[in-house]
C-alpha cells in the first residue's frame, strides 16, 4: 500500500518540486511504519487462522473416528441381532418343544367367554364323581406333557373318606386338565397294615424328589412303621394345570422331572399290584 | 496547429484537479478490483479450511455397494438381512514366505477345508483363486495376523436368513452374486438394491408364527403319508394378504444349492398347477345360486351316473338318491355339482372363473407363476362345463384357491392375494352376492360339521370348507392314474364371521386311506389350532354360525364330529 501513498503523493507535485521531497521522505517513513503494521497484522491473521484450522482439523479427526467407532458398533450389534435371530429361529422353537416343552396350543375350554361364564366356574364342584376304587394314572404323554410337575402331599385320617380327599382333584378333572396322576387308597383299605401304600410326595424339585423315593418305597416294604398305631392315607397328587402357567413358562427341568415323576409312577403302579 | 510553433500548454485553474480526479478514480477502481480478488481467494480458503467443502458421506450404505434392504414380516420379525462377510483368496504371484508353511497354517485355521484344496489355491499359475467363500471372523483374524501379502481376506455381502428354511419359496434366496434368484428377493429385487429405500426394511404380509405352524404340520402330515411334496397358503380373506406360503420339501436359502427347478425349488403354491377336484363343487354352487339356475336349497338331484360323450359322471360315495343342494356340498357329489353347471352353462361358467382369476396367472408379486390349464376355447363343451363344474378337467395353483375361496367366504369381493402388508381398505371387485357368500359360509361349515371334512373341525374355531380328492394325470398316456392322489382341503375361519383362509395340499400321500378329509383334514386342524389364538380368533363352545336355514334339508349323522369317521 505504501507505493499507493507515494503515487499519489507524486500526483501532486506539479509546482513545488522541493517541497515534494521532503513530503517523499516523511510519506516514505509512513509508509514502512504502515508496511511494518501490514505485516505484522498478516502474520497474526495467518497464525490465527492457521490455528483455527488445525484445531477444526483435529475436531474433524475426532468426529471421523467417532462416525468410524459407530459403524463398528452398529455392525457389532447387528452380527449380535443377527446371532440372537439365528438361535431364536422358528424351527428351532419347534424343535425344543417338539423334544422338550411339548407344549400344546390352548383348547377352546381354557377359555372363558363373558364374566357371567366366569361366575358360574366353579359352581360345578359337586358335580365332579369321586372315585370309588383305588387308580393310578399316569399322564406324561408328549402332548399333554406339564412344564413343571409338582407333587403334593396330602394326608388325611381315615375316618374321613375319599370322597373328601378327592374332591380337590375332581375340581381339576373339570377344569378341563387331563387327569392328574392320582395315586390313592381308599380308607377302609388303609385300616389293614398291609394294605397301605404309597406315598409320595413332593413338592420339592427333582433331587429330592429322587431322595423321597426311597423313603416312598421303604413305607410300602414296611408299612407297619406308619400304619400300625394310626393308619393314614397318603395321597400324591399331581397339582392342577395351570393353563396360562402351561403355556408361558418354559420348563426348568422337565425332562429329568418327568422321568423321576414316571419312575414314581411305576413304583406306585407295582405296588398296587 | 501542425504549423504553430511549439508553446507551453495552458494550463487552466480547473486542469490539475481534473487530472486528480481521474487518477483517485482509477486507483479506487484497482484497489477495489484487488481486494476484492483477495477477499474472494480468502473466503474459499475460510470455506475450505472450516466447512470443509461439500459434505462427505462416509455412511455404512456407501462402504459396501451390495447393501439390500431387510425382509420383515409383518409384525417386524427380521425373515433376511445384508451384512459383510469375509472370503478368504490366494494371490500367488505375492506370496512371500514358504507354500508348504502357508499350506500348514491355513489347514489348521480352516480345519473343515480339505487341505489338498487349499494347497492347489495357493500352488496354483494364476493370479487369484478363492481358497474359501465364507471363513468366521475369528479365523479372517487369524490368518491377517499371519501377515502373508499373498494370502488376502476379501469382503464380500453375505445374505442370512435368520430362521433357516422358514417360508423359503416365499422369501426367496439370493444367488453368490448378491442377486435375488426367487420370490420377494426376486421380485422387489429393484427395491430392495435401491438406494434411497435400501435402508427401509420391506415390509411382508407373512406371519413367521403362521408361516412355522403351517410348514411343521404339513411337514410332519407328509412324513407320514410318504407323500411327493405339500403345499399351503393362508390367508386374510378381507386384505388378500398372504400370511403364510409353504411349499415342501423346502431349501435352506442360506445354501440354497442346486439349481432352479428341482423338485425342492419349485414353489408348488403359486407355480404348481393341480387339478384340485371337489374344492370347485363350492363354487359352482355359488354360481349356480348367484345367477338363479338353482333358487330352492331344497330342489332334489338325482345321484344316478351320467353319461356324456365318452365320459360317464358318477358318484363315489352314493347314498340315499335324490339329494338337497347342502347335501351336493356335504357328500360332495359329482352329478349333482355337474347337473348345475349344465345348467350354468359354459358363458356363465367362464365368466366367472374369469372373475375369480382362474383364468390368468396366479395372483401376487412373485414372479414363479403359474399358468392355469383349462379347457381349451374351442374345446370347451358340455363335457368340459359338466367336469370343471366339479374340478376336474381345470387345474390351478393353491394360491389361486385360496384368493378364490377368501372372495366365496368374505361377502363375494375379489382381492387378488398380496405378499406385501396391507394398511387401509383395498379395492377388490364384487364376484358373488352376499346372500350367495352367506349361504355358502353355511353349507361349507355343515360340510365340516357332517361332511367330509370332519376331521378338519378344530373344536371352538368353526372351521368350514370342503375337502377334494383328484386323481393325478397318467404319465406319458391318457387318463388318469387311481393310485397317485392330490388330497386338498380349502375352507375359512370362524365361520360365523370368516376372517382367515386356509388351504391345504398334500401330494401324492401313501397310505390305505388317500381321501382328502383323511389325509389334510387333520393337517387343517392342527394349524387352526395353532394360529387361530395367534391371529386373535378366540376359539368359543357355544357361538356358531347359524346353519337353521338348512333344516331338514340335510340328514345330521347319528355321532357327529371326528368320532364318526370311518
Amino acid at each position: 500500500m505504501a507505493w499507493l501513498n507515494i503515487a499519489s503523493a507524486g500526483g501532486g507535485s506539479w509546482s513545488a518540486p522541493l517541497q515534494m521531497a521532503t513530503d517523499v521522505r516523511s510519506t516514505g517513513r509512513r509508509g514502512w511504519v504502515i508496511s511494518a503494521w501490514l505485516v505484522m497484522i498478516t502474520i497474526a491473521l495467518a497464525i490465527a487462522s492457521y490455528s483455527i484450522s488445525v484445531r477444526v482439523a483435529a475436531e474433524k479427526r475426532q468426529v471421523a473416528r467417532l462416525t468410524a467407532a459407530n459403524h463398528g458398533l452398529e455392525s457389532d450389534i447387528k452380527a449380535l441381532n443377527a446371532e440372537l435371530r439365528v438361535r431364536m429361529r422358528m424351527p428351532q422353537l419347534q424343535r425344543w418343544n417338539d423334544e422338550t416343552f411339548g407344549l400344546t396350543p390352548i383348547s377352546a375350554h381354557q377359555y372363558l367367554e363373558s364374566p357371567d361364564s366366569l361366575g358360574a366356574y366353579g359352581n360345578e364342584l359337586p358335580a365332579a364323581a369321586p372315585p370309588r376304587v383305588t387308580y393310578a394314572v399316569r399322564d406324561i404323554s408328549p402332548a399333554s406333557r406339564q412344564p413343571a410337575p409338582r407333587v403334593m402331599m396330602a394326608s388325611t385320617p381315615p375316618e374321613v373318606t375319599p370322597r373328601s380327599g378327592v374332591s380337590e382333584t375332581g375340581t381339576q378333572a373339570r377344569a378341563g386338565a387331563p387327569r392328574p396322576a392320582l395315586i390313592t387308597a381308599s380308607a377302609n383299605k388303609a385300616t389293614s397294615p398291609s394294605a397301605t401304600r404309597l406315598v409320595a410326595v413332593s413338592n420339592r424339585p427333582a433331587a429330592e424328589a429322587s431322595r423321597s423315593r426311597p423313603a416312598a418305597e421303604a413305607a410300602g416294604n414296611r408299612p407297619a412303621a406308619t400304619a400300625v398305631g394310626q393308619p393314614r392315607v397318603v395321597l400324591a397328587a399331581a397339582t392342577p394345570r395351570q393353563p396360562a402357567a402351561a403355556i408361558d413358562r418354559p420348563a426348568e427341568a422337565p425332562a429329568d422331572l418327568l422321568r423321576q415323576v414316571a419312575m414314581l409312577g411305576d413304583d406306585a403302579a407295582t405296588a398296587e399290584h | 496547429m501542425a504549423t504553430a510553433t511549439p508553446r507551453q500548454p495552458i494550463r487552466l485553474p480547473g486542469h490539475r484537479q481534473m487530472a486528480l480526479g481521474v487518477a483517485r478514480q482509477r486507483l479506487a477502481i484497482g484497489i477495489l478490483a484487488v481486494s476484492a480478488f483477495t477477499l474472494i481467494l480468502g473466503g474459499r480458503l475460510v470455506e475450505l479450511a472450516v466447512f470443509d467443502g461439500a459434505p462427505r458421506h462416509n455412511g455404512a450404505a456407501v462402504a459396501s455397494p451390495f447393501r439390500r434392504a431387510e425382509l420383515q414380516d409383518r409384525n417386524g420379525v427380521t425373515l433376511a438381512s445384508s451384512f459383510e462377510a469375509y472370503a478368504l483368496a490366494a494371490r500367488p504371484r505375492d506370496i512371500m514366505g514358504n507354500r508348504e508353511e502357508i499350506v500348514r497354517k491355513l489347514s489348521a485355521i480352516l480345519p473343515e477345508r480339505d487341505p489338498a484344496l487349499i494347497r492347489q489355491a495357493v500352488f496354483h499359475k494364476g493370479r487369484f483363486r478363492y481358497i474359501a467363500r465364507r471363513i468366521l471372523p475369528e479365523q479372517a483374524e487369524a490368518i491377517r495376523r499371519m501377515g502373508e501379502p499373498g494370502i488376502t481376506i476379501e469382503r464380500e455381502p453375505e445374505r442370512l436368513y435368520p430362521h433357516t428354511g422358514l417360508g423359503a419359496h416365499y422369501i426367496g434366496y439370493t444367488g453368490i452374486d448378491g442377486r435375488g434368484e426367487a420370490g420377494i428377493e426376486r421380485a422387489f429385487e429393484d427395491r430392495l438394491t435401491d438406494p434411497a429405500q435400501r435402508d427401509k426394511p420391506l415390509v411382508l404380509s407373512m406371519d413367521a408364527r403362521v408361516q412355522q405352524a403351517l410348514e411343521s404340520e404339513l411337514d410332519k402330515r407328509m412324513v407320514e403319508t410318504e407323500a411327493l411334496g405339500a403345499a399351503g397358503v393362508v390367508m386374510d380373506v378381507h386384505t388378500g394378504e398372504v400370511l403364510a406360503l409353504a411349499s415342501l420339501p423346502a431349501f435352506d436359502p442360506n445354501r440354497p444349492g442346486g439349481v432352479v427347478g428341482m423338485p425342492s425349488h419349485m414353489n408348488r403354491a403359486t407355480l404348481g398347477v393341480y387339478e384340485l377336484g371337489s374344492t370347485f363343487k363350492a363354487f359352482t354352487i355359488a354360481m349356480a345360486l348367484d345367477t338363479g339356475v338353482v333358487t330352492d336349497l331344497g330342489e332334489r338331484f338325482s345321484m344316478a351316473p351320467i353319461r356324456v360323450g365318452n365320459h360317464t359322471i358318477r358318484d363315489l360315495h352314493p347314498r340315499a338318491s335324490p339329494i338337497t343342494v347342502p347335501e351336493v356340498l356335504i357328500y360332495s357329489s359329482n352329478t349333482g355339482t355337474a347337473k348345475m353347471a349344465e345348467r350354468l352353462g359354459r358363458e356363465r361358467q367362464e365368466f366367472f372363473l374369469r372373475q375369480l382369476g382362474m383364468m390368468d396367472k396366479a395372483p401376487g408379486e412373485i414372479l414363479e407363476k403359474g399358468r392355469t390349464l383349462t379347457p381349451p376355447p374351442h374345446n370347451w363343451g358340455l363335457a368340459s362345463v359338466m367336469t370343471v363344474g366339479f374340478g376336474h378337467g381345470i387345474a390351478v395353483t393353491p394360491l389361486h384357491l385360496a384368493t378364490a375361496y377368501a372372495a366365496l367366504v368374505n361377502g363375494g369381493i375379489y382381492r387378488p392375494a398380496t405378499f406385501l402388508k396391507v394398511t387401509g381398505e383395498r379395492p377388490g371387485r364384487r364376484v358373488f352376492t352376499e346372500k350367495t357368500s352367506h349361504i355358502l359360509n353355511g353349507m361349507l361349515r355343515l360340510a365340516v360339521l357332517d361332511g367330509t371334512g370332519r376331521r378338519a373341525d378344530a373344536f371352538g374355531y368353526r372351521v368350514g370348507g370342503k375337502t377334494g380328492t383328484a386323481e393325478k394325470k397318467l404319465i406319458g398316456a391318457r387318463g388318469y392314474d387311481h393310485r397317485r392322489n392330490i388330497t386338498t382341503f380349502a375352507g375359512a375361519f370362524p365361520m360365523d364371521d370368516p376372517r382367515y383362509v386356509i388351504v391345504t395340499m398334500i401330494d401324492e400321500p401313501h397310505g390305505a386311506n388317500r381321501q382328502a378329509g383323511y389325509v389334510v383334514g387333520p393337517v387343517t386342524k392342527n394349524v387352526v389350532n395353532r394360529i387361530a389364538p395367534v391371529l386373535g380368533v378366540a376359539p368359543s363352545e357355544t357361538k356358531d354360525i347359524d346353519v337353521s336355514e338348512f333344516e331338514g334339508l340335510w340328514k345330521p349323522r347319528a355321532v357327529r364330529g371326528e368320532a364318526s369317521v370311518r
